[in-house]
């Protein structure tokens, strides 16, 4: 169907396009990566301030973004000084498992343990 | 039945912050459950919402990537969010700052009601 020469454009083209995907998701993956690697850490999960998936690693189910990031608003309402600019850190303890949430403002940030 | 799905659907509005309509309509607009908050404007609801999506995800589904999900529109006052399953469209209506997470992960959450939908329709058709 196509010439060698488009051919070959053509595939460039798509290899470009692939190389500035995996460039745009390698800080954030290198960033999950280095977490993942401590001790106990089971999953990781960076949400936007829109509550979408930024990246995620291990048992961490990216369709969680959302309730992650709705759970440090609604602590965030909780402290009364709406105001402070202290970081909020939320533990979640179950049976088996432990999920930590931080949020600075626009991202934020579960850790599972 | 239908009172129970009705009943649902405005549990849903009271359990995401933001949340104004849930509907869920066929490919040509028809409306089969609708639950709106009451402080909602009718006019964000244009007929055409689910007409228009219908042949944005057709176009959408030939771009190489397979079917196509979802469609998130973004506005000033508004977001929207719409989900294709199978001949039916479920359209969620929302601030423009509420969470979009949580609406998509609530559209996972419609598809098991909408799937149930869809099978009566077809069984349905199957008959007629």
């Amino acid at each position: 169907m196509f010439s060698g020469k488009n051919k070959r454009s053509v595939m460039g083209r798509q290899r470009r396009t692939l190389g500035f995907t995996q460039r745009m998701e390698t800080a954030v993956i290198s960033v999950l990566e280095s977490l993942i690697k401590t001790d106990g850490v089971k999953g990781v999960l960076i949400a936007d301030e829109h509550g979408l998936c930024l990246g995620a690693l291990g048992k961490a189910n990216p369709n969680c973004s959302g309730i992650i990031r709705e759970i440090a608003t609604h602590a965030k309402s909780l402290n009364d000084d709406s105001n402070s600019q202290q970081l909020l850190t939320i533990k979640i303890e179950a049976n088996n498992s432990t999920i930590l949430i931080r949020n600075d403002g626009n991202k934020t940030l579960a850790v599972f343990k | 039945m239908s009172e129970e799905i009705q009943m649902y659907f405005d549990k849903l509005l009271l359990r995401i912050d933001g949340l104004k309509v849930i509907t869920v309509t066929d490919r040509d607009g028809v409306i089969l459950i609708k639950s709106e908050s009451k402080d909602f404007s009718d006019r964000v609801l244009e007929p055409t919402l689910s007409t228009t999506f219908s042949v944005v995800n057709d176009q959408a589904s030939k771009l190489g990537l397979k079917k196509n999900k979802f469609i998130i529109s973004v506005y000033e006052n508004h977001q929207v969010v719409h989900f294709n399953n199978a001949t039916l469209i479920t359209t969620l209506v929302a601030d423009s700052t509420a969470n979009t997470g949580m609406l998509l992960n609530l559209g996972d959450e419609l598809k098991d009601v909408t799937d149930v939908i869809v099978s009566a329709l077809s069984g349905h058709q199957d008959i007629s």
